[in-house]
């Protein structure tokens, strides 16, 4: 990220702070499923997210992502089950659902004759705002999204990142409570990508709007996330925070094999002495398996932490000039392979 | 980005045009302004004037001095009206219909739904923005038609019926078009649909322009009621083909969980009192412009049109879901009287039925009504078909209504048992199902009566299969007998229906389902709720 990039959420949203928060949980979805036919895109999902949250919604291609979103979003019906936003039931009452929530779908329709400034203004009036207070709010998310020196570009010739950003400023133009985010950094360049995390990230911390976010970039999703869901088949794995989903992994694997050790020789050691190393450490009882790189070795150990002291003790005791040595932590997408089993519908 | 950035970005003090566009619907405001970018709105105009330039220049220059001894006025006039008629009619139609096909290709309908905006006011806003563009046309030609208004033989009554006929033909084209683009998201049923709509709307355009050209007094009829009083009529039925078909535009906008159907059947009420009304308030002018005989032919007129409309539309509405949405239920009065008055009005099979049972009762007692005021007519015996009298040898109210009702009951049996059978049929599946079964029967005996001809084997006489439709004169001759003999049978479908209707009247008053009862844990206790699914412990990697 840019150094000059300064998020101000103040432009945003000015009630924001006096806004009364519900204490129950803005978006909760009760065992809800959809079913298309015979084919189940959603089966008896429950989730729950408080405000200022962000839930990242992550799983393959046809898990039952976009279904889920569609729903909250109103745009879709459960087959069976309830989903609330800030209380209101998306089936009974979704004209409510509408003015408190906003849906940003992985490709939304533009007008690509009309202006960015245009674009805005007719959402805002959709919304129902009028007078200045349309052009306020016109005015706030044009400056939160940084647009507003391309007000009146036609929209056909904004690059995908601006589009994106675009989208997010008409998803905010009626300073929703909730933000449904389907894939916002799909097909982005690194630093739009960035970019959008940071105005996620604002929203989220500054604002206190809750977000439900889903994306194929799950390290991306890792720092910004405060809860991940993982859903295959139409179905929930796993839900939690992002170290619940780690130590999940971490203690499933404690079962069946090792964890990994990362073992790291000073920069003037020689290749001679990091395949003593490799050599070394396969004589070690609960050493299962090595990948040896240049000066880094990676083990898979299965001893607790009592044994990994030791473990270490021994390689300085042997001659080794160890400079780095850690337990390896579970990535997110490590997480999510093991948890995915790449079921396709 | 910037931080930098000042809030006050496009902030100036708000004009008088956005002010007073605050209270227009915002489709309209987008749709203008997307109509003045447009490459095809621009072309259209220029050429508009530029033809009524070159119309003015050439037939002043032709005719020159006869223009002040000749009546040229009406002849200037039927030019004008054909470059008219060519803008509103063909152009701004068919551009609704790819206007309204984009917003559904493109996904932008999708981001409007989840706006406040409901699909009535997207439907308005796109059929007001081309009313603007209309009125933009009407604009343009308007100081031609003031040109021509100085020539003799302009007629301004005349002139001003013939430009509301086409101002109402091109209002009821242009939401046929609307309605057309919401049927499918397919493109290649969109490209279809297109050019069968482009391929109509230039066939009656290129035929009304050789019938205006080849009738030279079509701009200089007879003054009388003979002339305005059809005319009157046509338009109100453009008006109300217009205000059916927006419903259906409307319709098929709205969510399926929504109310598709109610705006459709108080419509179509509102349609059938508006014309209805008149017959009665026609028969205190028997004796002046009107003679009894011509409110009788009305009359069977209404009857068979109405029969046939309501045939067609109860073909939909008897295929609709039996069960309630909740948000439909959401909509039913509290009041337990009224819960049964508006349930012919509400979504739903039976209740279907019952709206047609409705409107044939209403009809009959409009046509009981006439003949209170204005005695039985009796035809003489040389009429053609098409009179009924007293209770005489020739019924086609009868017959009409007797169709209406043994279809439409036997459509809602029919989806009724479908429905339950194969309970995997989509609502749009069984309605196209019933249609095309019922236009089959209809057609069936038509088809066998054409091959009878193609063998050589046809005779003049009935045979019983043509009962099947009601287009065969053959049937019409047997008289009190068939009348007799489809009343019974419309008797029998509509006691075959009655406990459908009763099921559909109970279900008014069950009570909205609640939803499922909010829990309260917090969000971590929700979310690691999910840790303890299982499964999750099975790696896919090996060790």
């Amino acid at each position: 990220m840019n150094d000059a990039v300064i998020l101000d959420p103040s432009l945003l949203s000015q009630n924001a702070a006096v806004r009364p928060m519900a204490a129950g949980p803005i978006i909760d979805i009760v065992e809800m499923s959809r079913h298309f036919g015979l084919l189940k895109a959603v089966d008896h999902v429950s989730l729950q997210a408080r405000p200022g949250q962000i839930v990242g919604f992550i799983g393959p291609n046809g898990a039952g992502k976009t279904t889920t979103m569609r729903i909250l979003a109103t745009l879709d019906l459960p087959t069976s089950g309830e989903a609330f936003v800030c209380g209101h039931s998306v089936v009974d009452y979704p004209d409510q659902v509408r003015r408190v929530m906003g849906y940003m779908p992985d490709s939304f329709g533009k007008y690509p004759n009309m202006s960015v400034v245009e674009y805005l203004d007719f959402f805002a009036r959709a919304y129902g705002l009028r007078g200045t207070a349309r052009r306020d709010a016109v005015d706030r998310v044009l400056a939160f999204t940084e647009l507003n020196g391309l007000t009146e570009k036609p929209i056909k010739t904004l690059s995908k990142g601006l589009s994106q950003r675009l989208g997010l400023a008409r998803t905010l133009v009626h300073d929703p409570q909730v933000l449904i985010l389907d894939e916002p950094a799909a097909g982005l360049d690194p630093r739009a990508r960035i970019e959008l995390r940071e105005l996620v990230l604002a929203l989220a911390r500054e604002l206190r709007k809750t977000i439900l976010i889903s994306s194929h970039i799950l390290t991306e999703l890792g720092e910004v996330c405060d809860a991940v869901v993982i859903i295959e088949a139409g179905k929930i794995l796993a839900g939690g925070t992002i170290d619940d989903i780690q130590k999940l992994t971490r203690s499933s694997r404690l079962q069946t094999a090792a964890s990994t050790l990362i073992i790291r020789l000073a920069a003037h050691s020689t290749a001679e002495q990091s395949n003593r190393l490799a050599k070394w450490l396969l004589e070690q009882p609960l050493v299962h398996q090595i990948r040896d790189s240049h000066l880094c070795v990676s083990v898979d150990f299965a001893g607790d932490e009592a044994q990994q002291c030791a473990l270490l003790k021994q390689l300085c005791e042997a001659g080794f000039s160890v400079c780095e040595f850690f337990g390896k932590s579970e990535s997110l997408e490590e997480a999510f392979m093991e948890i995915t089993k790449g079921i396709m519908q | 980005m910037s931080g930098s950035a000042e809030p006050q970005v496009v902030s100036t003090n708000l004009s008088f045009w956005d002010r007073a566009s605050d209270w227009v619907n915002p489709i309209l405001v987008k749709e203008i302004r997307q109509a003045f970018k447009s490459r095809i709105f621009g072309f259209a105009f220029v050429l508009l004037l530029g033809l009524c330039w070159v119309i003015s220049y050439l037939g002043t220059v032709s005719v020159g001095r006869g223009l002040e001894f000749y009546s040229y006025g009406t002849i200037f006039f039927g030019w004008y009206f054909l470059v008219l008629f060519g803008a509103i009619f063909v152009v701004v139609p068919f551009t609704l219909y790819w206007n309204m096909c984009a917003e559904r290709m493109d996904d932008t309908l999708d981001t409007l739904s989840i706006t406040t905006l409901r699909a009535r006011r997207i439907v308005n806003g796109k059929l007001a923005g081309a009313l603007v563009q209309i009125l933009f046309y009407f604009a343009a030609i308007l100081p031609f038609i003031a040109f021509t208004s100085l020539l003799n033989g302009f007629r301004l009554g005349v002139a001003l019926i013939f430009l509301v006929i086409v101002f109402s033909l091109s209002i009821a084209t242009s939401t046929l078009a609307l309605a057309l683009s919401t049927l499918t998201k397919s493109r290649i049923f969109q490209g279809i649909l297109g050019l069968a709509l482009i391929a109509g709307i230039l066939w009656v355009y290129l035929m009304s322009v050789g019938g205006i050209l080849q009738s030279g007094g079509l701009f200089d009829p007879p003054d009388s009621w003979q002339f305005y009083w059809p005319m009157l009529i046509l338009i109100g039925a453009l008006w109300a083909v217009a205000m059916f078909l927006r419903e259906i535009a409307i319709s098929a906008l709205t969510f399926e969980s929504d109310n598709r159907s109610s705006g459709i059947r108080i419509t179509l009420t509102v349609l059938f009192l508006f014309f209805w009304s008149s017959l009665p308030v026609l028969c205190f002018f028997v004796g002046g412009p009107f003679s009894a005989r011509d409110v009788h032919q009305m009359s069977v007129a209404y009857t068979v049109s109405t029969a046939i409309a309501l045939g067609i539309v109860s073909l939909f509405l008897v295929a609709e879901p039996v069960e309630l949405s909740r948000r439909v239920r959401r909509q039913i009065p509290r009041n337990r009287m009224l819960k049964m008055l508006v349930a012919p009005w509400f979504p739903g099979a039976s209740r279907g039925y019952l709206f047609v049972l409705v409107h044939v009762v209403a009809m009959i007692g409009i046509l009981l009504l006439i003949m209170i005021l204005i005695g039985p007519y009796s035809a003489p015996s040389s009429s053609y078909y098409g009179y009924y009298g007293g209770y005489g040898e020739r019924h086609p109210v009868v017959f009409s209504l007797d169709y209406l009702v043994i279809y439409a009951g036997v459509a809602c049996l029919a989806t009724r048992l479908a429905r339950t059978q194969f309970p995997q049929l989509r609502a749009a599946e069984l309605r196209l199902s019933a249609f095309i079964i019922v236009l089959g029967i209809v057609l069936a005996p038509h088809i066998f009566d054409v091959l009878r001809l193609m063998l050589g084997k046809w005779d003049n006489d009935f045979h019983f299969w043509m009962i099947l439709s009601p287009f065969f004169y053959q049937s019409w001759r047997l008289g009190i007998e068939m009348v007799s003999v489809l009343t019974f049978v419309a008797a029998l479908v509509v006691v075959a229906n009655i406990p459908g209707i009763a099921r559909d009247i109970i279900d008014m008053y069950r009570p909205i389902p609640a939803g499922s009862p909010k829990s309260s844990p917090s969000a971590e206790a929700a979310l690691m709720r999910q840790l303890e699914v299982p499964g999750q412990a099975e790696s896919r990697r090996s060790p």
